[in-house]
């Protein structure tokens, strides 16, 4: 009985696959998703330990932060000492928050309604650190700003 | 693709995101193939599909070699995806979702709706092949994943018993039950 329907089910016809594009599309981004998540943890992790240790010298009045940048840049020149330090603690949120916005923010034009479509993506992880690194970058900004007109 | 070769490439896949390409340019179709043959929907097949090789690609580590091709691996995972799919009112592909819900390129890829309507066409040709897929899905689960490796993708008694983790006898057992039970109902 079984060999009637075991014939019957092996001669059956199954729809046939064909390569689609979403196999391509979905292969490039699954390999290089882990490539991108080191990037996201540099780039979200780095300004939040700046943040985390400056928070934590402002609050307990240490020097890690200082000390650890005088020690790694002591035989560079002043003007090459207050670029690298601009970078770090402004550039580097400002990326991090530019990175961070990019990733929940999408574009669509519609042609036929000709609308152009902005929406924002609800993650909280990525608010909460472009966030933080606007907040880092702003203090950093403002101390500069305030430091230069007060003429130090 | 021999044992010998896929060994190596699993090995070398463990550091190299490249050469699980290789792995995953050989198995996708088989994959797919299978999955759409039982679930019958061209969209929630190619999430499973994805879900499928996102957990792979993710796990590889863990993956030990003992002498079987990687397929099996993938067929497992992806049964258990699929029994997950039947399971729950919404099927939601986690890791899938998490990593790639921010890419609209993906599921907006060009000619993708002509090749899912043609595919989804061919199969609304083959109404047998529909008959058989929709009383299949009647039957107990334990059925259903016996009688679509077999039948579906291809895979002989032993495969099917590496990948559901059961003993040959009782694969065999399940698929006599499974397909006196389907006749019933054809």
């Amino acid at each position: 009985m079984n060999s009637e329907m075991e014939e019957f089910m092996e001669n059956l016809h199954k729809p046939q696959m064909e390569e689609t594009p979403y196999e391509k599309a979905f292969k490039l981004a699954l390999l290089n998703s882990r490539k991108s998540s080191v990037i996201g943890i540099l780039l979200i992790g780095f300004p939040a330990i700046v943040l985390f240790v400056a928070i934590g010298q402002a609050i307990f009045n240490f020097n890690i932060l200082d000390k650890a940048f005088n020690n790694i840049t002591s035989h560079l020149s002043l003007t090459l000492r207050a670029i690298i330090f601009f970078i770090l603690t402004v550039g580097f949120p400002i990326i991090a928050v530019a990175l961070n916005m990019l990733s929940i923010t999408f574009f669509n034009y519609n042609r036929q309604q000709k609308e152009f479509n902005l929406t924002f993506k609800i993650r909280w992880w990525n608010i909460l650190i472009t966030l933080a690194g606007g907040i880092l970058a702003a203090f950093f900004l403002l101390h500069l700003i305030a430091d230069s007109l007060a003429g130090k | 693709m021999n044992l010998n070769e896929e060994k190596i490439l699993i090995d070398k896949a463990k550091t190299d995101p490249y050469t699980f390409g290789i792995l995953y340019d050989f198995y996708y179709k088989q994959i797919f193939s299978y999955v759409f043959r039982r679930v019958g929907n061209y969209e929630i097949a190619r999430d499973i599909t994805s879900e499928t090789f996102l957990k792979a690609f993710i796990k590889i580590n863990s993956f030990k070699w003992q002498g079987i091709s990687i397929s099996a691996w993938f067929y497992r995972i992806a049964t258990n995806e699929i029994n997950q799919f039947l399971r729950a009112k919404k099927y939601r592909p986690s890791y899938f979702h998490e990593l790639f819900s921010s890419m609209p390129q993906l599921t907006n890829a060009s000619n993708e709706d002509t090749i899912k309507e043609r595919i989804e066409q061919e199969e609304q040709q083959d109404q047998d092949f529909i008959h058989v897929q929709q009383q299949l899905k009647l039957l107990p689960v334990k059925y259903q994943e016996v009688i679509t490796l077999k039948y579906f993708g291809n895979k002989s008694t032993n495969e099917i018993s590496v990948i559901l983790s059961k003993k040959v006898g009782t694969i065999k057992s399940l698929l006599s039950r499974g397909l006196e039970k389907l006749k019933k109902l054809l």
